[in-house]
């Protein structure tokens, strides 16, 4: 409901919001090991995308819902990938019982380093 | 006003999101995460895009959280070190019953208060909501990005149905 977008905000101060969210989700998924914290963070981005949208649908003057469409597509996007990753962490923890992202690739490593021996 | 209610939601939201960061225990990030979540509905909805803040509301914070401590309970991610006592479960169950019957109690009084009729809903609808706007939007001119998430979503369970094989 357009009508009703409050004029004494400006999208200054929603992009400014949609930064810091953008951010803290991106040092989550930089910094962050176990798997499930950087699908939450990678949730974070999303929502500070997201308000970005909104913000610039709503303080558009024509009657354009292009952003809030948008939204709706990444919500349904976002929540299939994450049902999905879930899913592979699912998998993998059947073969381990840890998380750890960096455990996860130094036994890759030591599997590699197995195989090529054994080659 | 407004801007005190966009401060609230903002440090909520920021908030939340930097305490599931830094917080040891998953089910406990994962709660600060549904913080933030709301605290992003509540944004939408200030900025007027209620049918977007439903939508937050439903997948965001009722579907996700469920899917992840789904997933946290099947791979025993979470600290062994964290054990609750009977004691304290207790006191969790009746502050989550004593919070239920709160809802269920906005709820019954809030339906015989402003009862609407089928007609008078449609009327609300029709005049204070973006839902139309929205749907026109998706049917009239994005159709084709509507029937792609559909492909891409059918081609990724396919794909998923197919791994597991």
């Amino acid at each position: 409901m357009k009508s009703n977008v409050i004029y004494c905000l400006t999208t200054y101060n929603y992009q400014i919001l949609s930064l810091i969210m953008f951010i803290i989700g991106l040092l989550g998924v930089i910094l962050l090991k176990n798997f499930i914290k950087i699908l939450i963070s990678a949730e974070f981005i999303i929502n500070g995308i997201n308000i970005l949208f909104i913000s610039f649908s709503s303080y558009q003057p024509s009657d354009s819902y292009i952003g809030f469409t948008i939204v709706l597509f990444t919500t349904g996007i976002s929540a299939v990938v994450l049902a999905i990753a879930l899913y592979f962490l699912y998998i993998l923890s059947k073969k381990r019982i840890n998380t750890d992202t960096e455990e996860l690739f130094n036994d890759n490593e030591s599997m590699l380093n197995n195989n090529e021996e054994l080659m | 006003m407004n801007s005190i209610i966009f401060t609230i939601l903002s440090i909520s939201m920021v908030f939340g999101a930097i305490l599931s960061i830094f917080s040891r225990n998953v089910v406990h990030s994962l709660l600060w995460a549904m913080v933030s979540f709301i605290a992003v509905s509540g944004i939408f909805l200030h900025l007027g895009a209620t049918y977007n803040a439903i939508i937050q509301l439903l997948i965001y914070v009722g579907a996700i959280p469920i899917l992840i401590a789904a997933a946290i309970m099947l791979t025993k991610s979470s600290d062994p070190n964290y054990n609750i006592t009977r004691k304290v479960r207790l006191i969790y169950s009746i502050v989550g019953i004593i919070i239920l019957c709160i809802i269920l109690g906005e709820f019954i009084s809030v339906n015989k208060d402003f009862y609407l009729s089928i007609h008078q809903c449609s009327v609300y609808v029709n005049s204070y909501s973006d839902i139309i706007s929205i749907a026109k939007n998706i049917y009239e001119n994005h159709f084709i990005l509507l029937i792609e998430f559909g492909l891409g979503v059918l081609l990724t369970v396919i794909g998923v149905s197919h791994y597991e094989k």
